[in-house]
């Protein structure tokens, strides 16, 4: 039978039919296509799921570590104690062991430093890149240092040029590393300040002007005191970045670990004002 | 009846208090017969009189009473409500409605969750709480 043949109620029901069909299926073909997503927030998420990865692989390594430092401890005791060739090969083979263990932790930790000043924001561009640069040049040297001995065997004289030359390394190791940190202390910060700043913004913009007339005076006169606020805190903060940077200027002769210490102080009242800061704009949002 | 025996002679005496006056009319006087009693009290006060109400008779001085007070009610309305709209700092309702409460929770709460954020991360930044110290290494492992 053709189609011009069939009654018109059976030609409605088949276009029915089909219309349906295709109103089913367009959509679940159209549901498969992929969402571009973000590339800030997609390479933000990978460096979150290395840093979880770094910070185990840490963890597991700083434990490994301690317990062969005991040892070693044990075994140099052991051989001022006894003096015999026995006791000395233990000692040198569990002096190698920690050496090792010691370098594998410090490779980590300077990776783990590494991403998490890449996530970090609040951080300026050049700092940020320097810094960076730094962690990977000393993590470099480190590497060499450790490959020199792993998998080999040395004597008691050998093991103490070893030791020497872990001694300047060590330094470098710790002078990169608390710049690091520095960099790091004063971005997060840097990063709640900012985000504080633009929310007072919002919030004045919207509140103050909202409510009956007693509440709008009051609210108008709370805005000033976090405005006041704000204004204090700036001048600190900048204060913590141009310590960072003239000693990176210096060309890092200065100990970085004495200068981070310094700037506890600094640290801590930016972190005091900012925590009133976040009370007082609590309080305007619960009253 | 009072136990003393009546003084005819003190009776007589009071006799004019409790007589009834008759009053006295004044004389009209024939030259002026605008003279009133003011006249005869204070001469010329009438003419005065009379002189005024030529000037101002007396429906228009009720016109004029009806027209006065209705003014100063009129100018007494103006100052009321140019003293409440011009009043200094307030522009508005003191207290709110229950409508404008609601309205306001429903700009308040994602600021909260702003606030709640930072406070977050406010905690992870406490620089006595470090999250990445320096590894608890010994530096001079030596034989």
């Amino acid at each position: 039978m053709r189609l011009h043949q069939l009654s018109l109620a059976r030609k409605v029901l088949i276009t029915t039919i089909c219309l349906s069909l295709l109103l089913v299926f367009v959509p679940i073909v159209n549901a498969q296509v992929v969402e571009e997503s973000d590339p800030f927030v997609y390479q933000t998420e990978q460096l979150n799921s290395e840093i979880r990865r770094l910070k185990i692989q840490y963890r597991g390594e700083l434990e490994e570590y301690r317990n062969l430092e005991s040892q070693f401890q044990i075994n140099q005791q052991q051989y001022e104690n006894l003096g015999t060739l026995a006791a000395l090969e233990d000692a040198r083979v569990a002096t190698q062991v920690a050496m090792e263990a010691r370098a594998r932790v410090l490779k980590t930790y300077l990776a783990l430093l590494k991403v998490t000043l890449l996530r970090q924001t609040g951080v300026e561009v050049d700092q940020k890149q320097q810094a960076t640069v730094a962690l990977d040049r000393v993590a470099d040297d480190l590497d060499i240092h450790h490959q020199s001995f792993a998998d080999q065997e040395f004597d008691r004289v050998e093991l103490d040029q070893l030791s020497d030359e872990f001694e300047m390394l060590g330094f470098k190791v710790s002078d990169v590393s608390h710049r690091s940190l520095a960099l790091l202390s004063t971005a997060k910060l840097q990063s709640v300040y900012d985000k504080a700043f633009i929310l007072n913004q919002d919030m004045e913009g919207k509140l103050a002007t909202m409510g009956g007339a007693l509440k709008s005076a009051q609210r108008r006169r709370a805005f000033g005191e976090t405005g006041r606020k704000l204004e204090a805190i700036l001048p600190i903060l900048q204060e913590l970045h141009g310590d960072v940077r003239k000693e990176t200027e210096d060309g890092g002769k200065t100990n970085f670990k004495g200068i981070y210490n310094r700037m506890s102080d600094g640290l801590q009242d930016t972190f005091s004002n900012l925590t009133q800061l976040t009370t007082f704009l609590q309080e305007i949002l619960d009253g | 009846m009072p136990d003393q025996p009546l003084n005819q002679t003190e009776f007589a005496a009071n006799e004019p208090l409790f007589e009834q006056r008759q009053q006295v009319e004044p004389k009209p006087d024939k030259n002026n017969s605008a003279s009133t009693i003011d006249d005869q009290v204070s001469p010329g006060s009438s003419h005065k009189k009379s002189f005024l109400k030529k000037l101002w008779p007396e429906k228009l001085w009720k016109k004029m009473a009806v027209v006065g007070g209705a003014v100063f009610i009129l100018l007494l309305v103006i100052t009321l409500v140019l003293a409440i709209f011009n009043r200094p700092g307030t522009g508005g309702p003191i207290l709110q409605t229950e409508k404008e409460k609601i309205d306001e929770q429903a700009i308040i709460t994602p600021f909260k969750q702003r606030l709640n954020e930072i406070q977050g991360e406010l905690e992870q930044s406490d620089p006595a709480q470090e999250e990445l110290p320096f590894p608890p290494v010994n530096m001079e492992i030596r034989l």
